[in-house]
């Protein structure tokens, strides 16, 4: 996003600032009348990106969001926000985030690149470069709500599992017929030792909350959505997964209805965790994260193929404070499929159940992590990558590991990922 | 979804958080203002409901609504 500064193509990052609603507009003009050229993002809506240069201008402006993000501030800029500081027209100022453009990474320095190929004989390629099957974690005692298409409770994998099922969506049997719910299901929820095929489940122990928000036609609505997100709270749900949602445009603001429920979960010791989106066709357009992702008070999860890169149609942060917050395999991932088959889907989908089993685990291992306090541990063990926290935010999800050491050694060293 | 057969439209209707020990009024004003097949959710301060198409703005005019929006359609996220 950042324009070249006068050494070359190194990008100069700037400050955003952000203006009480009521009064953007008259920071807007303070800034242009310090001598600041300012564009509107209103320039670029029907655009599928913002230009990375802004057409040259000194000043990015979100109206809808009343954020400025300022660029060649120098001096200039200090005094005028000092003012309107003053005269409560900002209600923050802090330094834009720095992202690294994808051409800028030398595939030879990707960390992976000798591990894209994984046999799976004994576990998924998801569950191998997330460390979980390093983790003596299973999820016992926490309960993990999918709301989704529903759940073939009859899997030979779940058997004697904790399950409880809920029918939220209008005119649909309680059967999983699009097979999506029990998928994203056996990847958060599933089996130490599947019946066939190799280890594919993460909280092999937890609690199963199965709420059909998504009905026959894997379609659904706020009502239903809510209705499930509220339900899972009334359950004592600790972890609300969510591989739904709808497409957001460049410049839209966040669902401020998702928010408030977001925020409400949170307080009540949930957390929510929803899939960023699959409407970008990488490298040439990279779509922004969708709703209810999109929410602040909402963990949005990108997805990542088998190099550890964001996966070609994996949404990113392009609209301002609406990013990705984690990454997860989303790929090619294998699971359970109603009727006692297993089979392979890709998606921010199959990557948000990932980051939901990994939650359970987290939370099973003290019973602080609940709430925003989960939410921080499972960004803080996130490993880096080699890319734009526009596309897999804090990074790689990596699992809390009561590790066997000397297995684990052997791995941090080849992924060249440090550990909390 | 809303009856196909009719204008209405589902909703979802965001309540003041500030006006949480109000909210069984405020339901029974939006009621009162056309919206029917109420689902009232306490802790999110959210209503869905459906109403007719004409009547969103006599939503929008009750007391401690914060915003009246109609449903979206959520699907799964595979590509």
């Amino acid at each position: 996003m950042a324009a070249p500064d006068d050494a070359g193509d190194v990008p100069r990052l700037g400050t955003v600032v952000r203006f009480k609603p009521e009064a953007a507009g008259t920071g807007v003009r303070q800034l242009e009348g310090g001598g600041f050229r300012v564009a509107s993002s209103r320039d670029f809506r029907s655009a599928m990106a913002v230009p990375n240069n802004f057409g040259g201008a000194d000043v990015q402006y979100f109206e809808r969001f009343g954020i400025a993000v300022v660029r060649r501030d120098g001096a200039r800029l200090s005094p005028l926000v000092e003012h309107a500081r003053q005269q409560r027209i900002v209600i923050s100022v802090r330094p834009e985030i720095q992202y690294r453009a994808l051409a800028e990474v030398r595939r030879s320095e990707a960390p992976v690149t000798s591990l894209a190929q994984f046999d799976e004989t004994s576990v998924t390629w998801g569950l191998e470069v997330t460390k979980v099957a390093l983790s003596t974690l299973s999820g016992a005692g926490i309960k993990v709500a999918v709301l989704d298409t529903g759940f073939d409770r009859n899997h030979q994998d779940f058997r004697g599992r904790s399950i409880t099922r809920k029918l939220f969506a209008t005119k649909s049997s309680e059967d999983d017929m699009q097979g999506h719910g029990t998928h994203c299901i056996g990847t958060a929820c599933g089996p130490q030792r599947p019946t066939s095929g190799p280890r594919y489940g993460i909280a092999y122990e937890a609690a199963i909350y199965a709420g059909k928000v998504l009905g026959d036609d894997g379609m659904g609505t706020d009502r239903s959505v809510i209705a499930g997100m509220d339900w899972a709270l009334d359950q004592g749900c600790q972890i609300i997964s969510m591989s739904l949602g709808s497409a957001a445009q460049v410049g839209d603001q966040p669902n401020a209805d998702f928010e408030q429920i977001g925020r409400a979960c949170l307080d009540g010791g949930a957390v929510v965790i929803a899939a960023a989106g699959n409407e970008s066709s990488r490298p040439g357009n990279i779509a922004p994260v969708g709703s209810p992702a999109n929410a602040t008070t909402i963990m949005a999860v990108a997805a990542l193929d088998k190099a550890l890169g964001p996966a070609p149609f994996s949404c990113g942060g392009v609209n301002p404070e609406q990013d990705v917050d984690i990454a997860a395999p989303g790929v090619d991932v294998l699971s359970s499929l109603p009727g006692n088959r297993y089979g392979r889907l890709s998606g921010t989908s199959m990557a948000t159940p990932h980051v939901s089993g990994v939650a359970a685990l987290i939370a099973q291992s003290d019973v602080k992590f609940r709430g925003r306090a989960l939410w921080e541990r499972l960004l803080g063990l996130a490993g880096p990558l080699p890319h734009p926290a526009r596309d897999v935010g804090k990074g790689l999800l990596l699992a809390p590991n009561q590790v066997v050491m000397a297995s684990a050694r052997k791995w941090w060293h080849v992924f060249g990922i440090g550990r909390a | 979804m809303a009856d196909d057969t009719s204008d209405k439209v589902d909703v979802t209707i965001r309540i003041d958080t500030a006006q949480a020990g109000r909210l069984d009024e405020i339901v029974r004003a939006l009621v009162a203002s056309g919206l029917d097949r109420v689902e009232s959710h306490a802790r999110f301060m959210i209503v869905n409901g459906c109403v007719s198409a004409g009547s969103l703005d006599a939503l929008r005019k009750v007391e401690g609504v914060a915003s009246v929006r109609k449903d979206e359609t959520y699907r799964t996220r595979t590509p």
